[in-house]
């Protein structure tokens, strides 16, 4: 890897903006992806995640500069899907496929699909080559699009929601699948999902999105040194209040207390700090752009 | 990168063909097969009842059809007959000609709104094929692959039908296959069909792009759209002509422009656009049955130098690049 986008960010984007209607749907987006980060992108419905990936992958228009892999994906979408893949949501595959046909067809038209290896990915599953998608469970389903999309070496992976509707062990499969045999450090995998639980683990880099706007962009690194929980005790209360939490809710009778840039010293003394949960995390930051 | 897009273009058609397998492969099988079946169905059917008075008596002799139609006397005649059998059964391939319009019409209408209504057009879309070579591909279908499809079919069964007429023949004692088997016709039959795949070609060119178009745009009811839409067009003409007095090209309109959108599928549609090539056709047609099937090669041909053709085939072109890009930027709600 020698060229000189490869060091550059994977995806850049300046003040993308994209109005249907009246309503923006992204509102000034700005924001850089490095390679080899997997990158959740999170939000509540319509708060512009989906558009934001369209614009990545050239299905929309909008206006702002956006570079994908260097090109731009209104003008150079052919040159580009080369390298990225996408799985848009579950059960997208027509129900007239065959799983023998659709290795076929990648095969025929993608540089970078390794057959041999869809071909390992399937003989896991009790994907038969004459299936039709039709005939196929939603987990199937989603088995055989991500035996196509694993074997494609691609350097940006996009999915969107990409286990909604999956049975809790399709789902746990599918991010193992995607972590142990996938990903690597010249890939880069950009996520939406709403079910953050499950995504936590294995995300490199957070971005939340609310109103079409970025609300916070950090690692996990900076997340857990820049925000803290603490269990306090009613003793405890009004310091820990002073301190100015973002939010404040109550378990079992103690209030646990969201902190941003306050250190854990100051914080150990009030009571048990933690580093808190995606979830509470998005929660209280919805909440705070609301007020 | 020349090479990668045929070849994409390649496994697009293959693609085409894995999803309409029924429609665009075993709708004229079957069709064809039927023909055939009936055809030899009724073939029987007449040699069962001609047995019953197999003889004629002629001066108190009994005397078999055989007999008279294989006579030195009946020769010339039953050569005549045979030369115009073999020059005009590919006539029998009609009902598929009929199916060959349906079939392009309705594929057309589906061929990009499908998937675009099961959303699989995201997964199409993830690959590294462009819009106009998916477009292009479903217009090759519609234009070459399913043509060809049914005049091999149309071919192959109007062959064994008169293949079944000669063994019910010669169940009678007549003769026909070896003078039959010698006709130029029997081959030229079938290469006068292919030879006018480029003439429909051209012809069904703005029914195609229509189509493609409406199904690229329409977020439902695609068939609606596709025929309402004209008709529609045309009543509110006719209503606007009448009230206003005025002439209004209210005819032209009808078979330039809403029919050529509509029906230009249809094998020898051009007939129906352009009748002035009718009397011409008539007119040579008196030479006899041999010169017809030719005259509907060569008069069909000739419609290619009507101006209206190429200026049809043009916005048929249009229309497909109009559909190039839908694809390109339609967006899902």
């Amino acid at each position: 890897m020698t060229t000189a986008s490869d060091s550059a960010s994977v995806i850049s984007a300046r003040n993308l903006r994209k109005v249907y209607g009246r309503q923006a749907a992204i509102d000034g987006l700005s924001f850089d992806i490095a390679p080899g980060r997997i990158v959740g992108l999170i939000g509540p419905n319509g708060s512009g995640k989906t558009t934001t990936l369209k614009a990545i992958l050239g299905l929309t228009g909008f206006e702002g500069e956006l570079a994908v892999l260097g090109r731009d994906p209104r003008l150079e979408r052919d040159a580009l899907m080369e390298e990225v893949c996408f799985i848009a949501d579950v059960a997208i595959l027509p129900g007239w496929l065959r799983v023998r046909d659709a290795v076929d067809f990648v095969a025929g038209v993608h540089p970078r699909f390794d057959r041999s290896k869809a071909e390992r990915y399937l003989a896991l599953t009790k994907l038969k080559p004459d299936m039709k998608v039709r005939s196929m469970s939603k987990g199937m389903v989603v088995q055989l699009h991500l035996a196509l999309v694993m074997a494609i070496d691609a350097r940006l992976l996009v999915l969107d929601e990409p286990t909604l509707g999956l049975d809790i062990l399709y789902r746990k499969q599918f991010y193992q699948n995607l972590l142990e045999d996938y990903f690597d450090e010249n890939k880069t995998i950009v996520i939406t999902t709403h079910q953050i639980e499950e995504v936590e683990h294995i995300l490199s880099d957070l971005m939340f999105i609310r109103e079409g706007k970025i609300v916070l962009s950090a690692s996990m690194e900076d997340i857990g040194e820049r925000y803290a929980e603490v269990m306090v005790g009613p003793q405890h209360i009004n310091p820990a209040r002073a301190l100015q939490p973002i939010s404040e809710r109550s378990v079992f009778g103690k209030s646990v207390l969201l902190f941003d840039g306050v250190s854990r010293e100051q914080l150990a003394v009030l009571g048990e700090v933690r580093t808190p949960s995606l979830a509470d995390l998005f929660v209280a930051t919805m909440k705070g752009a609301q007020q | 990168m020349k090479r990668a897009a045929n070849n994409n273009i390649v496994w697009l058609i293959r693609r085409e063909l894995w999803e309409h397998k029924g429609m665009l492969l075993w709708t004229p099988a079957v069709i064809g097969i039927l023909m055939t079946l009936l055809g030899g169905l009724l073939a029987f059917g007449a040699v069962a009842r001609t047995k019953v008075r197999t003889a004629l008596i002629v001066n108190g002799e009994e005397i078999s059809w055989g007999a008279v139609l294989n006579a030195q006397s009946f020769a010339h005649r039953k050569s005549e007959i045979i030369q115009a059998v073999a020059n005009n059964y590919t006539y029998t391939g009609a009902p598929l000609f009929l199916a060959l319009g349906f079939l392009v019409f309705f594929y057309c209408l589906s061929a990009l709104y499908d998937d675009r209504r099961d959303r699989s057009i995201l997964f199409w879309k993830s690959l590294p094929v462009s819009d106009a070579q998916t477009v292009l591909s479903k217009a090759a279908v519609a234009l070459l692959v399913t043509p060809v499809i049914v005049l091999a079919a149309a071919s192959l069964s109007s062959l064994a039908l008169i293949l079944i007429l000669c063994g019910v023949l010669a169940a009678n004692s007549i003769h026909v296959i070896a003078e039959l088997a010698s006709a130029p016709g029997l081959y030229l039959g079938p290469l006068r069909l292919f030879g006018l795949l480029p003439v429909y070609m051209l012809w069904a060119l703005p029914t195609v792009g229509w189509l493609l178009l409406v199904s690229a745009w329409a977020r439902s009811k695609v068939f609606l759209w596709a025929v309402g839409v004209p008709l529609l067009l045309l009543v509110l003409l006719a209503w606007a002509s009448n009230m206003a007095q005025a002439d209004l090209p209210v005819h032209w309109l009808q078979v330039n422009v809403i029919a050529r959108a509509l029906l230009g599928v249809l094998p020898g549609s051009w007939y129906l656009f352009e009748p002035a090539l009718l009397p011409a056709m008539q007119a040579q047609a008196g030479a006899g049955p041999q010169m017809l099937q030719f005259n509907l090669f060569a008069n069909s041909w000739s419609s290619l130098a009507m101006p209206a053709a190429w200026v049809g085939a043009l916005a048929g072109v249009a229309m497909i690049a109009g559909a190039i890009r839908l694809r390109r930027w339609r967006e899902e709600s």
